[in-house]
């Protein structure tokens, strides 16, 4: 393995950009980063090393066909995140048989492919997820472009013949992670709502893990034509997630419990309509009214712009509000760090679904086929996201 | 082509962000001034920058103005700075350089020497001193109220989002990365608010890995009023940082926006938790667009009257240089969540 060069997708986002730097600093691979202009933060990250920078576009087939020519491996990153739901949904697919077309003009030795644990579904409601888990489409983009990629993925190489690795990591944490790193931060630095307390399967896989089952991908035939769930050993939960957060923070408001029930029933209450504010909401939230002391002071003041709560409030005497504001007060000394702030926000109704779900996804087949273990733990990896963090001063 | 006594006529050669989002706009606020070419390599790009802005030319060389115009906009990426400005100022045209003035002390050196001998012009644009928030920052400092500087700390960070057309800021070892790109306008800003033209670099560190650095810190020392008063800059590309310029002094600490502004905050020593907050009484440039049309007309000026009031090439070269010893000197920041595990990850994992 020596002057082979390597093209990524995606170079510039979260997985791309540790790929590449992976692979310039810790292999003999030679690096082609594709990237679609010349700005950005994630550009900025990548140019501080020596690799090739290519201007061009997934949806740009005679780009992809320049940028492919003499590479022994793809690495197909890229996928569909901003832009309407049908520009997304054409990044991901299109941009995918686009990439694989150039691949196989190209005859390159293999192309990987990121896809994502999301083709199973955000809780695939049974206990132990493997590959051979069915595909389940959650009527969302991402889950449904997800899903007919790896399927074109998977036609290319039987109608095709072309070499494939595929990679379905879960939810991938660490430096420069947006969504289950700097998103769960800035929610606890506002103030996070646990679904079910946290008791939920936290499926995580750090950044780094996954890069080196990228490599072992890209190095062993043994993985070719292959699917590989990509998750860390531990066994967490949301709790020991946001808890693992939260301990990074020098002060914040407190973890709210709440069940999955009460954040819909929450939900449901705040859509308009004269029905559902009279007679569906008080019947929803009767449970949310006997834990009114323990709720948040946006909660309390959604269920106060409740006409039929402000009639209720009327009726209750003031030395029970007291004592109810003196309760909720005490909650919050109890818990030492202060008061829950106003920016909290309900999990949307999908986040309910991934943080309740109990489902595990299991790593045996990568570990068993391509002889991969994992190198950072849990532990380890929180502390290096630490000091990410703090240099990027979104913690103290 | 010498200059009437009214009106300037100049070419901005490249058109590139800089061209469109500033010099073109700002040169519509001028009477004196006529953009009568656009220059540009990618045709299409020209055409369609000279139909839009409504200049009278498009040409795809810069040797195409000469003879046409009085003076000339080099806008280009930096690796052509020296060599397009001094040709231009060979040909009696007066130059007004976009920043960075060159990629190296020697061509800076270079050019200083052609627009010396040409006897023309040679101005470098440096829109940041212009702002309300500069201007009395120097005034502050330069009036003695603050007493004895005795430290400066200035931090510039932001996630990179100017529209470039062309990737030399990622991808030019000289002219590229975070110190080319924002540490010369901070280290121009430094150094003419102390107003001190002598600065030795103490310490670099950048994130560098054999590309350009996107986060730098550096370490140095500023000669004031023959004192050596020493202090930092801390730049990014990938990170929002404070974003401000602190002087202190005996008698308090000055905070001024480094982006520029319009309210600078005076920390006095007597009470340095609440500040006296300073805001206009006029404002001078609104936006950005404005400073360029100031610096523009600074530059329009010297054509016409042979005034000297735009940034010096001479007052570049000091920057120039503390950015190429950050070059040569800089060591690399070791960062544990990069560095962890780059051991060759394949010895022993391979195929047999």
């Amino acid at each position: 393995m020596s002057d082979k060069t390597v093209l990524i997708t995606g170079a510039t986002g979260f997985v791309g950009n540790r790929l590449v730097e992976r692979l310039v600093l810790g292999s003999d691979y030679k690096t082609r980063a594709m990237v679609r202009r010349f700005s950005g933060p994630g550009l900025a990250r990548l140019a501080r090393l020596p690799t090739q920078l290519v201007l061009g576009d997934i949806l740009d087939p005679n780009s992809l066909t320049e940028a492919a020519k003499g590479c022994d491996v793809v690495v197909h990153c890229a996928y569909g995140n901003s832009g309407s739901g049908s520009q997304r949904r054409e990044s991901t697919v299109s941009g995918t048989e686009n990439v694989l077309k150039a691949a196989l003009q190209a005859g390159v030795r293999k192309v990987i492919y990121l896809s994502s644990s999301a083709v199973h579904g955000r809780d695939p409601k049974i206990p132990l997820v493997d590959e051979a888990a069915p595909f389940k489409n959650d009527r969302d983009v991402y889950s449904e472009s997800k899903i007919e990629a790896e399927k074109l993925v998977w036609r290319y190489h039987r109608e095709h013949g072309l070499p494939v690795v595929v990679f379905r990591p879960t939810l991938i944490y660490g430096p420069y992670g947006r969504t289950w790193t700097v998103r769960i931060v800035k929610e606890i630095q506002s103030g996070a709502i646990l679904t079910n307390g946290g008791s939920g399967a936290a499926n995580l896989v750090y950044v780094d893990n996954l890069v080196d089952a990228i490599l072992l991908g890209m190095e062993k035939d043994a993985g070719d034509g292959e699917a590989f769930i990509l998750v860390d050993d531990e066994q967490l939960t949301w709790q020991d997630v946001y808890k693992n957060y939260a301990e990074m923070l020098d002060a914040h408001p407190p973890l709210h419990d709440m069940s999955a029930e009460e954040i819909e029933a929450m939900h449901k209450a705040a859509e308009p309509g004269v029905l559902k504010q009279w007679i569906v909401a008080p019947l929803l939230l009767v449970p949310e009214m006997m834990g009114y002391s323990l709720r948040s002071p946006e909660m309390r003041g959604k269920m106060r712009r409740m006409p039929w709560a402000k009639f209720l409030a009327r009726l209750v005497p003031r030395n029970v509000k007291d004592w109810v504001k003196g309760e909720s007060k005490s909650q919050g000394q109890a818990r030492g760090d202060g008061t829950p702030s106003s920016q909290m926000r309900l999990p949307s109704p999908e986040m309910i679904e991934l943080y309740a779900s109990q489902s595990r996804f299991t790593n045996e087949k990568v570990k068993r086929v391509l002889d991969y273990t994992q190198r950072i733990s849990f532990a380890e990896a929180m502390n290096l996201t630490r000091s990410w963090l703090q240099y990027q001063r979104l913690i103290e | 082509m010498i200059a009437s006594s009214e009106e300037v006529k100049l070419a901005i050669i490249g058109c590139g962000a800089i061209t469109q989002a500033r010099y073109l706009p700002a040169a519509n606020l001028l009477p004196n001034l006529t953009i009568t070419h656009v220059v540009d390599l990618d045709a299409e790009t020209g055409h369609e920058v000279a139909n839009r802005f409504q200049i009278p030319e498009f040409a795809r060389e810069y040797q195409q103005v000469f003879g046409k115009v009085d003076a000339v906009v080099v806008a280009t990426p930096p690796s052509s700075h020296a060599r397009i400005s001094i040709d231009c100022l060979n040909h009696g045209l007066h130059v007004l350089c976009e920043k960075p003035l060159a990629v190296s002390v020697m061509e800076a050196k270079a050019m200083i020497s052609a627009s010396q001998r040409s006897n023309r012009h040679l101005a470098v644009g440096m829109n940041r001193r212009l702002s309300w928030s500069s201007q009395i920052s120097r005034r502050l400092v330069q009036s003695g109220v603050l007493g004895d500087i005795y430290r400066f700390d200035i931090e510039e960070g932001h996630e990179f989002n100017w529209p470039l057309r062309t990737g030399h800021i990622f991808q030019d070892s000289n002219a590229g990365g975070v110190l080319a790109d924002t540490g010369v306008h901070v280290f121009d800003l430094l150094l003419w608010t102390l107003g001190s033209p002598k600065a030795k670099l103490g310490l670099c560190r950048t994130d560098n890995w054999g590309g350009v650095e996107a986060n730098a810190v550096v370490e140095l020392v500023v000669e004031w009023h023959s004192r050596q008063t020493p202090g930092g800059v801390e730049l990014s590309f990938t990170r929002e940082l404070r974003n401000t310029m602190r002087i202190y002094g005996d008698n308090g600490v000055l905070e001024a926006p480094i982006l520029g502004g319009l309210e600078v905050s005076l920390y006095l020593a007597d009470n340095p938790v609440e500040p006296v907050i300073l805001t206009p009484h006029h404002v001078g440039p609104r936006n950005r667009v404005e400073e360029f049309a100031v610096q523009l007309s600074k530059f329009v000026e010297a054509v016409l009257h042979d005034s000297k009031t735009y940034v010096t090439a001479d007052e570049a070269l000091a920057t120039l240089s503390l950015i190429e010893q950050c070059h040569y000197g800089g060591e690399r920041m070791g960062h544990a969540w990069e560095t962890v595990h780059l051991e060759p990850f394949f010895e022993g994992k391979g195929n047999e």
